[in-house]
């Protein structure tokens, strides 16, 4: 069997040395494929400190490659490699293009050896290759006119039944030719000699080892010959040795895993990584008595196809990168004999097989890794410019990884997360970020766009026993995003995670669950020692968002966010700054991005391509309504949840009479607060909630009744923003009210305070103005004395668990605060939005704690 | 909701951290601590807390009490609670705290302190090892000292609650109100000052006034000379072996070659015992294991492996453990005819582990008395080049952990993995070689958890395929389902002697426990709690 192109020519590399070290780059593929067009490399979204670029892509998947010198002439290195579709390829790159050659030798997978000197008739180095069809096949150059090339394979041995997933050209017996050892599936291993003076050589029969070799690393050093170790999928790791003509081999290690890959450690003579199939990274080391330790290093996704070890860092520190059908590359390391650590350099839409180690970019002072698996892909992953190049200037335009690295589809979003949010994300603590939690996890119950409790994992709930129990219904088919359904007794196990605790105290229902239970898979039941409002408090992100057992290991250990979610975390980059999600349905991804200083700034800087105002990323409406004139953005609003509220202390001072109240409340002036404060985007609000919250009733417009005040009113702004301080003390000028800044700490008569806005607001009155439960902390401030009737009404609000009843309460506690005058309602800002134009808009509502999925999903 | 807040809470915390730190300086300034090294995965002092099982079991019992715990004599005795009782049904236990304790802060040990750190583990699969916690329905209160656990049924819950991991109570202010881990605080005799050396070492002082404290640092757990190396080189003051301490003896004679230094030993409680496949194969016959049972001599046995550190027992407990009932070994039967005893497989640790260098040294006395034997070992072992460093078994089946926090070889998944793997391999064999935990687990978590009705998904459990005898394992349910432990010893007697009548076991030895130390640093005390080191009266002889 032999290739299309002419068999009688005997192409060789030195030969194509000759010939195209002074000729056009430009070559044509192996004919019966097509033109090899320059592929120009094209950046992917990689992990922080890392670049990557697609350099290939194939109609099947890569199964093998290695970085090597093929053509002399090129002064870099090349790539060797074979897919699925039979081709051997040999991928060469010219400033930045890349350009595949290719030969088919017999129509089926192949696995290629790097290139040496096996035939003494060809001259300069050769590629083997055998795979499925059970031939070896000898792939050498052939040049043509105008510096073009082509490949050219010739079969030189076959075995029946056989399938060769390793296949060995090296010098393994020192002095004369490269030897070329082929290891079939059947655990037999062959060797091929060039015999006679044509194409022929001689296959013979060499050795036979356990279980089938998948891969295997030549290590060189020893007085005895190159020593070979090969690993299986037996679970087997041996050592190998050619001795007097035959293959001798050693069970070094027997594991209860199949073994896929193998490499040895860059730099650390007699140390090897070897990966098994479920996961685990080994390294094996040789001890100075002689002995062999090994070490589990790493454990990672199932499916481990790609090991590969090198210099990733500018320092020396051990290092291997391991790639698998979990997707992802990742780079484990340790400085000197500390802890491993892990980082993730690339995720990848398609299952790793490959991984291989070179030289491909001379920019900065590490190796590169080529990175081939099922889809056919094969990147390229780097470090940036200059990186390990100390004292090395770097143009502008390559310093920017993050620009070159972003993803071209992925929409990145300003949001607020602290430098440790990965190890954050869990709905258990209160650090790391609304935002990035919402993504990922979902609560039971949430609030709708209308402020009404609105289905969440589950899609319904059932009042029992006078409200003292509620029964959830999850959604059928739900699964967290590690692949296991959703099961009610997972929900169970996560509530048992925080009810009880002080910490969660703030949420009224913490004392008042007496037993979470799973019925059954798909029913969740929870039972109360009294009737509670208990849904309201179920839209809490933190701690009420399910968490599933995946995120946490054997020990109880976070081990990651595991949710069920419209999206899954991917990856950490930028130094923990950025956070990649995938959508669980559909493919891209979309970035998170911690933005410092004003979020604005991040997008005008090109950080982010969309900045979404909630109650941790603050949008200045002056900046957004500026921005509405700028032709590269967008600007949308919506409705907001979180109102600006004047407190007044009605208990004792200045403002314990109450016509005094009245005089300050009739003294604001809503519309202009929105129209100076806001620039227009804010709701005038009345009552406690804001006007997106359909069942809350606003409040009764008050009447000046000429009161007087003697002596200025201390003001409380607390972070108000200035404008809108000035902007209410001129509105109480201008009513004969003076009003100065009351001192820090002081005792204060107005005190400016912010809601929290949905899905917390309504219920936020129950901290704000309700009889006061534990310790007063910075959530729940304890501002004063408790007015019986009002304090009355919230508690029955609290105690009502139909939530058809609310409005009931919300009308009752609103007339008292008519009645009572404690506090000034006085707007809800907006929500607003800045897109890079180009971009949709997302459409707003007034949850300030999530971001819309169906936008994130869309808008790439 | 709370995130903008939780910013100034955590500078409150910082600051109030920061005050022991300026009172251990100025003690450090008059006599520098007392370099202790243990042995430990060393999960950095913001894990420090019975809740993670990371840290060290001596430097948590350090630190924090359980309520009871195993006193001298291996029985239940006053740990933060002095009092307990049980309601007629024996589904209510009730613990009394101690009068007047207080947490390393100065608050007060309050049972409603006690209910939420219960509250923070009851009912988490983490720690489903502990029967007891899906046994614990309800934790409640009754006054201040008080402490009501509610079971749902009769159990013999003292005996689960000795565990320090999880149920060494931390008190409230080692959190902040955000729930966030600060700082240990616990009851133990030693309070968390600080870390030294960037996190590497933890410095403690002393609870109570006076006496000098002590630096804690830690080594990796394994067969090694690691310990001898750091007293040699003045790296280290002490060193205190673990329940699994298996110093190697040319280390610990150059050490006593050393004029400098004294290595301690102290009478440990975990017992290395033989098993047997009972269901199938030669030790499905009494007889034959009565007659493996008669073939070994312990005190040679305890010479060769243990170079005479260790103590025979014939019992499930060890002699350390008085309490537990004995009975005198029975009669050897009479010798076999040559060439009719069944070839047998002992299978052992890794390579140079204890339990493999048990089963070799019984590979010799078995032969002696004309048993074939072969030894088997953990795959990674089957090949003389690899040999055992401690963490050469294999490890299967390890599931994927994310990137939050990287694996090393001693972290859950992979001890896990690792103990199934060896685990797998001594089914298949006719003996195994077993070691207990010691107490506080031995002598009755150990039995529970060896011999009980099996529990549902908890693959942890060393569950022997080969099979439990069935009066043996209704006997241990009885044990478990009577918390008295006075009216459990006539059912300890029984299960003693259906283990001796049946040879279901052969005891062996309990290793000793082993501290290293300088001659001038005294008052080191080996319990027979193989968790714990008395420390209290720790000093330099002038």
């Amino acid at each position: 069997m032999r290739s299309t192109a002419p068999r009688d020519a005997l192409p060789f590399l030195a030969a194509a040395r000759r010939v195209l070290g002074v000729l056009s780059v430009v070559c044509v593929a192996e004919a019966g494929l097509g033109q090899a067009a320059p592929f120009v490399a094209s950046p992917v979204p990689a992990g922080a400190g890392w670049r990557a670029d697609r350099i290939h892509r194939s109609d099947g998947g890569v199964w093998y490659a290695h970085v090597d010198k093929v053509i002399d002439a090129f002064g870099q290195n090349e790539v060797i490699a074979g897919d699925d579709k039979g081709r051997l390829l040999v991928l060469a790159v010219y400033s930045g293009q890349w350009t595949a050659h290719s030969v088919v030798c017999d129509g089926l997978w192949l696995a290629p050896t790097r290139s040496a000197d096996v035939d003494p008739r060809v001259p300069g180095r050769e590629i083997y290759a055998a795979g499925r069809a059970g031939s070896v096949h000898r792939v050498t150059l052939r040049p043509q006119p105008f510096a073009r090339f082509t490949l050219e394979s010739v079969e030189i041995g076959h075995a029946a039944g056989e399938e060769f997933h390793a296949v060995i050209a090296d010098d393994l017996v020192p002095g004369g030719q490269a030897e070329l050892l082929a290891f079939g599936i059947s655990g037999a291993v062959y060797e091929l000699a060039p015999t006679g003076t044509s194409d022929q050589f001689a296959m013979r029969k060499v050795g036979a080892v356990p279980g089938r070799v998948r891969d295997v690393a030549v290590a060189r050093g020893s007085t005895a010959g190159p020593l070979l170790y090969g690993v299986s999928r037996s679970g087997d790791l041996l050592a190998m040795r050619m001795d007097q003509g035959a293959l001798q081999h050693e069970v070094m290690l027997r594991e209860d895993s199949g073994l896929g890959r193998i490499a040895l450690a860059k730099g650390r003579p007699g140390v090897l990584y070897v990966t098994r199939d479920d996961g685990v990274v080994l390294r094996i080391e040789r001890t100075s008595e002689g002995r062999w330790q090994r070490d589990a290093i790493f454990a990672g996704g199932q499916g481990l196809r790609g090991v590969a070890s090198g210099r990733f860092f500018a320092d020396d520190r051990e290092a291997v990168a391991v790639y698998g059908y979990d997707k992802t590359v990742h780079v484990v390391w340790r400085q000197g004999q500390g802890p491993w650590q892990v980082e993730t350099a690339l995720t990848t839409e398609q299952r790793g097989h490959w991984l291989a180690v070179g030289e491909l970019d001379g920019r900065n002072g590490t190796d590169e890794l080529v990175v081939a698996g099922f889809d056919g892909d094969v990147f390229l992953l780097s470090r940036p410019p200059g990186h390990g190049l100390p004292g090395a200037a770097v143009a502008k335009a390559e310093q920017n990884g993050g620009a070159m690295l972003r993803s071209p589809d992925g929409l990145r979003v300003a949001a607020r997360f602290g430098p440790r949010a990965v190890s954050e994300l869990s709905s258990l603590r209160y650090q790391g970020g609304f935002e990035t939690k919402a993504m990922v996890f979902e609560t039971l119950v949430r609030r709708g766009p209308d402020g009404r409790i609105a289905p969440g994992l589950a899609t319904s709930w059932q009042r029992e026993d006078d409200g003292r129990a509620f029964v959830f219904t999850l959604r059928p088919g739900a699964a967290w995003h590690d692949g296991r359904p959703v099961a009610a007794g997972d929900v169970a196990v996560h509530f048992r995670r925080w009810v009880g605790l002080p910490e969660h105290g703030w949420l009224r229902s913490n004392a008042r669950i007496a037993a979470v239970r799973a019925i059954g898979d798909a029913k969740l039941r929870i039972d109360l020692d009294r009737p509670a409002a208990l849904l309201a408090d179920l839209c809490a992100i933190n701690p009420t968002a399910v968490m599933g057992p995946g995120s946490w290991t054997r020990e109880g250990e976070f081990a990651g966010p595991v949710g069920s979610g419209p999206f899954r975390l991917l990856a950490a980059a930028d130094g923990d700054r950025t956070l990649r999600y995938a959508p669980v349905t559909g493919r891209g991804s979309v970035e998170l991005v911690a933005v410092d200083g004003d979020p604005v700034d991040g997008l005008l800087r090109g950080e982010v391509d969309a900045v979404v105002s909630g109650w941790l990323v603050a949008v200045d409406p002056l900046r957004a309504a500026a921005l509405r004139c700028d032709s590269r953005y967008v600007v949308v609003d919506g409705p907001g949840s979180s109102m600006w509220h004047l407190h007044l202390r009605w208990h004792d001072g200045p403002l314990a009479d109450l016509a005094r109240r009245r005089a300050v409340a009739a003294a604001v002036d809503r519309a202009e607060l929105v129209r100076v404060v806001a620039a227009g985007y804010g709701d005038p609000g009345t009552g406690w909630a804001a006007p997106s919250i359909i069942d809350w009733p606003q409040g009764r417009m008050v009447a000046g009744a000429g009161a007087s005040f003697p002596q200025p009113l201390r003001l409380d702004a607390g972070n108000a923003d200035p404008l809108l301080v000035a902007t209410l003390v001129g509105q109480f000028e201008r009513a004969g009210i003076r009003v100065e800044l009351a001192p820090a700490e002081g005792v204060w008569d107005l005190r400016l305070e912010r809601s929290h806005g949905v899905p917390y607001d309504p219920f936020t009155i129950v901290e704000r103005f309700g009889r006061k439960v534990g310790m007063p902390t910075a959530a729940s401030p304890q501002v004063g004395p408790v007015d019986a009737a009002l304090a009355d009404a919230i508690d029955a609000l609290v105690a009502a668990s139909d939530e058809a009843t609310w409005p009931e309460h919300y009308a009752r506690i609103q007339q008292r605060l008519d009645e009572l005058l404690p506090v000034v309602p006085l707007f809800a800002p907006r929500r607003l939005a800045i897109v890079r134009a180009g971009i949709q808009a997302p459409a707003l509502d007034h949850d300030l704690y999530r971001l819309d999925p169906a936008w994130l999903r869309a808008a790439r | 909701m709370n995130r903008l807040v939780s910013l100034v809470r955590l500078g409150t915390c910082v600051a109030a951290a920061a005050v022991p730190v300026a009172s251990s300086l100025a003690q450090a300034a008059v006599e520098p601590p007392i370099r202790v090294l243990l042995r430990a995965r060393h999960g950095g002092a913001d894990r420090l807390t019975p809740l993670r099982y990371i840290g060290g079991f001596e430097t948590k019992t350090l630190l924090y009490e359980t309520l009871v715990r195993r006193g001298a004599d291996g029985r239940i005795a006053p740990g933060l609670a002095t009092r307990w009782w049980f309601d007629p049904s024996g589904t209510t236990c009730f613990l009394e705290l101690r009068e007047g304790a207080q947490f390393h802060d100065g608050m007060p040990v309050t049972a409603e302190a006690v209910r939420v750190h219960f509250q923070r583990w009851v009912g988490l699969p983490e720690h489903d090892w502990l029967a007891c916690n899906r046994r614990i329905e309800g934790v409640t209160t009754s006054g201040d000292r008080v402490v009501r656990l509610h079971l749902t049924e009769p159990y013999a819950i003292l005996d689960d609650l000795v565990a320090i991991n999880p149920c060494a109570v931390v008190g409230p202010g080692a959190r902040d109100w955000e729930g966030e881990f600060q700082r240990p605080v616990g009851t133990g005799p030693f309070r968390f000052a600080r870390v030294l050396d960037g996190g590497e070492r933890w410095l403690l002082e002393r609870a109570q006034p006076g006496g000098v404290p002590i630096e804690i640092g830690f080594l990796p757990r394994g067969r090694d000379r690691a310990p001898v190396d750091a007293l040699l080189s003045d790296r280290a003051d002490v060193f205190v072996g673990g329940w699994e301490e298996d110093l190697p003896h040319d280390a610990l004679q150059e050490l006593l070659a050393d004029g400098r230094f004294i290595v301690q030993d102290a009478p440990g409680s975990s017992v290395a015992y033989v098993s047997f496949r009972l269901t199938e194969g030669p030790t499905a016959d009494p007889a034959i294991r009565r007659r493996i049972q008669a073939s070994i001599d312990r005190a040679v046995l305890i010479a060769a492996v243990e170079h005479g550190r260790g103590d025979a027992t014939t019992a499930w407990a060890a002699a350390s453990v008085p309490f537990w009932p004995r009975s005198a070994p029975p009669p050897a039967p009479a010798p076999a005819p040559a060439g009719s005893l069944p070839a047998l497989q002992i299978a052992g640790g890794a390579a140079g582990s204890r339990a493999a260098r048990i089963a070799e040294a019984l590979q010799a006395q078995l032969q002696r008395a004309g048993f074939p034997v072969e030894v088997v070992q953990p795959p990674a072992a089957r090949n003389e080049a690899v040999a055992a460093s401690g963490v050469t078994a294999a490890t299967p089946e390890v599931p994927a952990v994310g990137t939050v926090r990287p694996l090393d070889s001693e972290s859950g998944e992979v001890r896990s993995a690792r103990n199934r793997a060896r685990r797998a391999l001594a089914d298949a064999a006719d003996l195994r070689v077993e070691i207990t935990h010691g107490v506080p687990y031995d002598p009755h978590q150990s039995l529970v958890a060896r011999f009980g009705p099996a529990r549902a998904a908890n693959a942890d459990q060393p569950r022997p395929r080969g099979g439990v005898d069935s009066r043996l394992q209704q006997l241990v349910a009885l044990a478990m389902a009577t918390w008295d432990e006075t009216v459990r010893l006539p059912i300890y007697a029984e299960i003693q002697a259906l283990i001796d009548s049946e040879a279901l076991i052969v005891p062996l030895y309990a290793p000793r426990r082993l501290a290293l130390r300088r001659k001038e640093i005294t008052g080191i005390v080996l319990p027979i709690d193989a968790y714990r080191v008395d420390l209290h009266a720790i000093h330099r002889a002038p």
